[in-house]
């Protein structure tokens, strides 16, 4: 038997494990991701500090690599200006621009210089041609084939402007830039760092070119490199990164020479022309090559992380705090939530078993009173407003079953005190009788008397048995009834046939009223006790000199029984008690005092149990109708009588007497 | 000792009226309730025997009415109603007894009995008069000792004198309760009796018991009335 208390908390149990479930599960989600969340904002942060102060140390190496750079490019340069043969224009001779940043005075050449070398062919166009001819060619030939000279005339002040001459070819070759710069830099003092030089001629009429590269062998190829970047105005340097082969990434500057070898790749300035046009017929005037040294310095990003070491450190531990921060947070988020959900669960429980308790306090307090009804007291001892709406029905259907059980008990009771009632008197009667004739000795004479009387008294207490047993029998519902087809007309002759005397005995009038056949499927011997008790009771209580009448017809689908008797009647509220047991209209035993209040019970049961009814009507001091009625077997007479039900009475009365032989067909 | 026996079970009437008037009592009978009542308030009855169940007023019903007219009867209830609640309910209606059906003879004789003690305010069932002693429960009568044989009327008669010792009663009075309502009243059959009481109880003794006042009635000695029996004796 499962208990309600123990399913409702276990369902109430399931219900809140599922909801206190939900809810931690959604809040630990929203936490974690608020903490994950705060937590890379963090390290965010944290990242992006460390990025400005990386950026500012990058600055800074960028600035020291820029400066370091210059000087070392500073320093080629000086190479570069002590290789022999090789002059600034601006020492040439007079140049037009020679108020630019970058000229020398030319009043003083410093170093010795190839000059003066005779040109070998005269300045006519033809040998111009010639020279700028073979200086292309020989500059832009491939750069492996070729040694590295740059031939260079100046301008002679006495020669027209925009003559230009070049050196022999023998002069020339000692003008080999790059190997001066490997032998400098390369050969004889190897220098650690990393570099490279790219050497860059500049043609009238062509693109620039890059003639020469000189690095170290560790650098392991050449350092791409962009001319196309310098073309703008103003740029120095750039700044990059290049890969290296077994180094890694290096931060690189690349800076231009702060002047070309050769004539200035300005253009000519106008203003400062000479009024004459040169011989020349399509030449610029004052046009020439000249060679530039890009220098280019790397340091490995290594070194900048060297010293970056500190703050990656910092960063790594910040960041590491900041997520052992966050672990122990949600660890201590979960045990918290764990915490909580398990204390929530444990407060609603016990709540939770409060509540079913109060909730089934109602029903507690009905089956209290249930347990508090006995066989003494029916009631139940419990208002309706101390149950609740639902138990409202269960009240009413229990208080109307005790109500049934009392009713029942009472009738019970009544009974047994009716029975024992109406045993006791004629025992008492006995009892009395034998204990004064026992008294003194008597004549054989009255002892006879007194037998008699003992016999009378006897036979009405057996009568009396008989009737509680019927009674006893017919409620306990093991009273058979055997139906078969009778004449019910012919069963009134026989019961009047029976009381007849009776009722002459008693100077009553006495008729029967029956044409049959009228078929009837019932249990006779029932019937007829119903109907002689009946006729029993018109005789008993009739007034003398009155009548008893039994009559029988058919009445539509069913046979009704009439005793009429001319009795004292009944009021209404007698009336309604008369089938009752053990009760007599007027509490008197007063005619034979063997019905003691059975009779009219035992009819009624008889009469129900065959499937009748019995009603009667009655009128204090004129009499009383007993009516019981039997539903008419089915068959032959139905046809005759169904099609004319209403005609049925009109026909019965002229017949009422002496044509019963007519009357079937 | 006058009796009304109130009972509509013929058989029990006719055993008990048979029982009670051996015993010496005056019994007079009543089939139902209106019977009962007109006999009852009619007659001076020593006990009224009443049952329950009786045809057109119940016993119970009955007995209120007589108790709410001042009617003081003893009345012992007989009834088949054997519960407590029904005991009860008859004591407290006014009943002085109640005995269940069926009942032992013996039991109703001496509860009747007390019951009329009782209403002479009589508890010793001995009635003593000088060496007179009349055993009520036995119904003997010796005196000095020496047991004298009485017929039940004259020992009623004694009973009843003995009952009223000291105070006259009248010719009626012994009519009324020594005789039943089918005894045919002759005038002088009560002074018959006294005669064959007299016979037996003072006829030898000293002194007189049974005392004469002429025009009233008759009376027992009683111990302060002395000059009577000198004055008997100097006769």
């Amino acid at each position: 038997m499962r208990s309600i208390r123990r399913s409702l908390l276990g369902y109430f149990m399931l219900l809140l494990a599922l909801a206190l479930g939900a809810v931690g599960l959604l809040v630990d989600r929203f936490a974690q991701v608020a903490i994950v969340t705060r937590e890379k904002a963090e390290a965010d942060r944290i990242e992006q500090s460390y990025r400005l102060r990386r950026d500012e140390g990058q600055k800074k190496f960028d600035a020291e690599l820029v400066t370091e750079t210059r000087a070392f490019s500073t320093g080629a340069q000086s190479t570069l200006s002590h290789v022999p043969g090789l002059a600034s224009p601006g020492r040439g001779g007079p140049r037009p621009d020679s108020r630019g940043k970058d000229g020398p005075p030319p009043r003083n050449p410093p170093e010795p210089r190839l000059r003066n070398v005779e040109p070998p062919i005269g300045p006519s166009e033809a040998d111009l041609l010639e020279y700028r001819r073979r200086a292309a060619a020989l500059l832009f030939s491939k750069p492996g084939n070729w040694s590295t000279t740059l031939m260079w005339y100046g301008f002679q002040r006495n020669n027209s402007p925009g003559w230009l001459s070049f050196e022999a070819p023998r002069a020339v070759a000692r003008l080999q830039l790059a190997d001066a710069l490997r032998k400098a830099y390369i050969e004889d003092d190897d220098h650690a760092g990393f570099f490279q030089f790219n050497l860059v001629a500049y043609l009238p009429g062509q693109h620039s070119q890059v003639i020469g590269v000189v690095r170290p062998a560790r650098i392991g190829h050449d350092l791409p490199f962009n001319l196309s970047a310098f073309e703008k105005p103003g740029t120095d340097h750039l700044v990059d990164d290049v890969e290296i082969p077994g180094v890694g990434n290096c931060r690189r500057v690349v800076m231009g020479g702060n002047r070309p070898f050769g004539n200035s790749l300005q253009p000519p300035i106008p203003a400062r022309a000479p009024p004459f046009p040169p011989p020349g017929p399509t030449f610029p005037r004052r046009w020439d090559f000249g060679i530039r040294l890009f220098v280019h310095y790397l340091r490995p990003y290594s070194e900048l992380e060297e010293r970056l070491a500190a703050d990656i450190k910092e960063r790594d531990d910040q960041l590491a705090q900041i997520r052992d921060d966050t672990r122990k947070e949600l660890t201590q988020l979960r045990t918290r939530l764990g915490l909580i959900g398990l204390g929530s669960f444990a407060a609603l429980v016990l709540g939770g078993w409060f509540i079913v308790a109060r909730g089934l306090s109602p029903i507690r307090k009905l089956s209290d009173a249930v347990s508090r009804v006995s066989e003494k007291d029916f009631r139940l001892p419990v208002e309706r407003d101390e149950l609740s709406r639902e138990l409202v029905p269960i009240l009413a259907r229990l208080t109307q079953t005790f109500d049934l059980l009392r009713q029942a008990f009472a009738r019970e009771k009544q009974a047994v005190g009716d029975i024992s009632h109406e045993l006791r008197t004629p025992i008492a009667s006995l009892l009395a009788t034998i204990d004064v004739s026992l008294r003194k000795p008597r004549t054989s004479e009255q002892y006879r008397s007194t037998l008699e009387d003992c016999r009378a008294i006897a036979r009405q207490l057996g009568q009396l048995v008989e009737r509680i047993m019927t009674l006893a029998t017919l409620d306990a519902g093991n009273a058979r009834t055997s139906v078969t087809r009778i004449d019910a007309a012919e069963l009134a002759a026989a019961c009047g046939t029976l009381i007849r005397p009776l009722a002459e005995a008693h100077g009553l009038a006495f008729a029967v009223q029956a044409e049959g056949p009228l078929p009837l499927e019932t249990d006779p011997d029932k019937l007829h006790e119903a109907i002689m008790n009946l006729l029993h009771n018109a005789v008993e209580y009739n007034r003398p000199e009155g009548s008893v009448h039994l009559a029988v017809r058919r009445d539509g689908a069913e046979i009704a029984f009439e005793v009429r008797d001319t009795g004292i009647g009944m009021p209404p509220g007698v009336r309604e008690k008369i089938f009752e047991r053990f009760y007599r209209a007027d509490s008197s035993r007063h005619a034979t005092g063997v019905h003691a209040g059975l009779g009219l019970a035992i009819v009624k049961e008889y009469v129900e149990r065959i499937g009748g009814t019995i009603a009667v009507e009655s009128t204090p001091d004129v009499g009383s109708t007993f009516r019981v009625t039997l539903p008419a077997a089915p068959g032959r007479p139905s046809e005759s009588d169904d099609p004319a039900p209403p005609s049925q009475p009109a026909r019965t009365s002229p017949r009422l007497r002496g044509e019963p032989a007519t009357a079937a067909s | 000792m006058r009796v009304l026996l109130v009972e509509d079970h013929p058989p029990l009437v006719r055993a008990l009226r048979q029982g009670l008037e051996e015993e010496g009592f005056a019994v007079d009978v009543a089939t139902d309730g209106e019977e009962a009542d007109v006999k009852c308030r009619s007659t001076g009855y020593d006990v009224v025997v009443l049952d329950i169940m009786l045809p057109k007023i119940d016993g119970l019903t009955l007995l209120k009415k007589w108790r709410a007219d001042g009617v003081a009867t003893h009345v012992l209830m007989l009834t088949a109603r054997g519960t407590t609640g029904d005991k009860v309910a008859g004591l407290d209606t006014g009943a002085d007894d109640y005995l269940t059906k069926p009942v032992d003879l013996d039991e109703l004789f001496a509860r009747i009995r007390a019951l009329i003690r009782r209403g002479h305010q009589q508890k010793d069932p001995m009635l003593r008069c000088y060496d007179l002693e009349i055993d009520t429960g036995a119904r003997t009568v010796r005196r000095s000792s020496q047991v004298i044989h009485l017929t039940p009327r004259e020992y009623a008669l004694l009973e009843f004198l003995a009952f009223h010792r000291g105070k006259v009663v009248t010719r009626s009075m012994i009519w009324e309760h020594l005789y039943d309502e089918y005894d045919e009243n002759t005038s002088n059959v009560v002074d018959v009796y006294i005669r064959y009481l007299r016979n037996k109880v003072d006829k030898g003794f000293e002194p007189q018991l049974i005392l004469t006042r002429w025009g009233e009635g008759y009376m027992l000695r009683a111990d302060d009335d002395p000059p009577p029996v000198s004055a008997k004796k100097g006769k």
